[in-house]
């Protein structure tokens, strides 16, 4: 019989306890979410790795905060959440900029690995339109971009989402079904432009 | 925390209010959005993570008779590598007394500025580490009157022993 893994929660407990080591565990579940999170949000690949380091320690310092009837991904993100926008702020980063990113892809994304099973041909279509995908994103207001990740990215439930940014369920559910049109929206028209000059 | 970090939001408030809007599914682009790569984590960024929460860890846990200890043991090893350094120049000097020698010993060092400029920088430094490890609840010009303490006593004690030596 698998032994199931504990919880955030019940790790959480032990590390209040004392065990200290088990943050380890904590930062691997997570690191790879945040760090997403925050690099999709900023754009900038080395300052998203800082600040992700110093959001596992603010999370680890405010560990006597952390109430455990509310759900850790939740107080997790949303302390993602609030320093990344301190950040943006004192970067002076003009949050609700429409005007994104002319390059296709960023530099650390050109490098993702491809999908498996696709010939080279397919490989270069779909890292294509992977590259258009997050220039697309990245374009998006930052109120649509940030709900857009956390729902779609790091695949936070709706009501996660609320509770994370503090915002009402309602306003969450329109802001995303927007962004969604939005994103739609951008993609449709940078494709029909690519076959009209038959890119 | 607000969400909204430059206090503007262009949503119509209208449909904000709304709670239970059902949000349209779009499969097709929920899919393409869950397979966008993951941005890969740098293998030496969970040791980095651990290393600062064990340090803020180990340092939250020290006491004060902790401390007090490793202040006294730190100030014995200095005196002692100093003590040390006086003998060095008395041997190279010819001198028959320690405390003539410690004198001019001390002069040399304290006078030349740049000496005096790392012996003052190193005092603060230190000084300023240990306060805002053992301190960092405590407001910061709270902080800096401990400190401006620790630098009254240093100059009271360097005045001290220039009287006790002749």
């Amino acid at each position: 019989m698998a032994a199931t893994s504990p919880t955030d929660e019940e790790i959480i407990a032990q590390i209040k306890d004392g065990s200290v080591e088990l943050f380890e565990v904590i930062v691997s579940r997570y690191q790879k979410k945040l760090i997403n999170y925050i690099y999709r949000m900023i754009s900038d690949f080395d300052s998203a790795m800082e600040l992700c380091q110093e959001v596992f320690i603010k999370v680890f310092n405010s560990l006597d905060k952390y109430n455990p009837s509310f759900k850790f991904t939740t107080w997790i993100h949303r302390i993602a959440s609030n320093a990344t926008i301190d950040w943006m702020r004192k970067k002076k980063i003009d949050a609700f900029s429409l005007d994104g990113n002319d390059d296709d892809d960023s530099p650390s994304l050109k490098q993702q690995i491809p999908s498996k099973d696709l010939n080279p041909l397919q490989t270069l279509e779909m890292s294509q339109l992977k590259g258009r995908i997050e220039s697309a994103i990245e374009e998006l207001p930052f109120i649509y971009k940030q709900l857009i990740i956390l729902r779609h990215i790091n695949e936070l439930s709706y009501e996660e989402i609320a509770n994370t940014v503090e915002l009402p369920l309602g306003t969450v559910k329109n802001r995303i079904f927007r962004g969604r049109e939005m994103l739609k929206a951008k993609l449709t028209s940078e494709m029909k432009r690519e076959a009209r000059y038959g890119k | 925390m607000a969400n909204d970090p430059a206090g503007k939001d262009p949503i119509d408030p209208m449909l904000d209010n709304q709670t239970d809007e059902d949000v349209p599914e779009d499969p097709f682009l929920t899919e393409t959005l869950s397979n966008l790569s993951d941005i890969r984590v740098p293998s030496e960024f969970l040791p980095n993570v651990m290393f600062q929460v064990y340090e803020r860890h180990h340092r939250d846990r020290l006491s004060w008779p902790q401390v007090m200890l490793i202040s006294f043991i730190l100030i014995v090893v200095s005196t002692g590598f100093f003590a040390w350094d006086v003998l060095d120049y008395m041997k190279a000097e010819g001198l028959s007394g320690f405390g003539t020698a410690l004198d001019r010993k001390l002069d040399l060092v304290l006078n030349r500025f740049e000496g005096f400029l790392s012996a003052a920088g190193s005092v603060v430094s230190a000084g300023w580490q240990l306060l805002s490890g053992l301190f960092s609840e405590t407001p910061i010009t709270v902080q800096l009157g401990i400190l401006g303490l620790l630098l009254i006593m240093i100059w009271l004690i360097k005045k001290a022993m220039a009287q006790l030596v002749p």
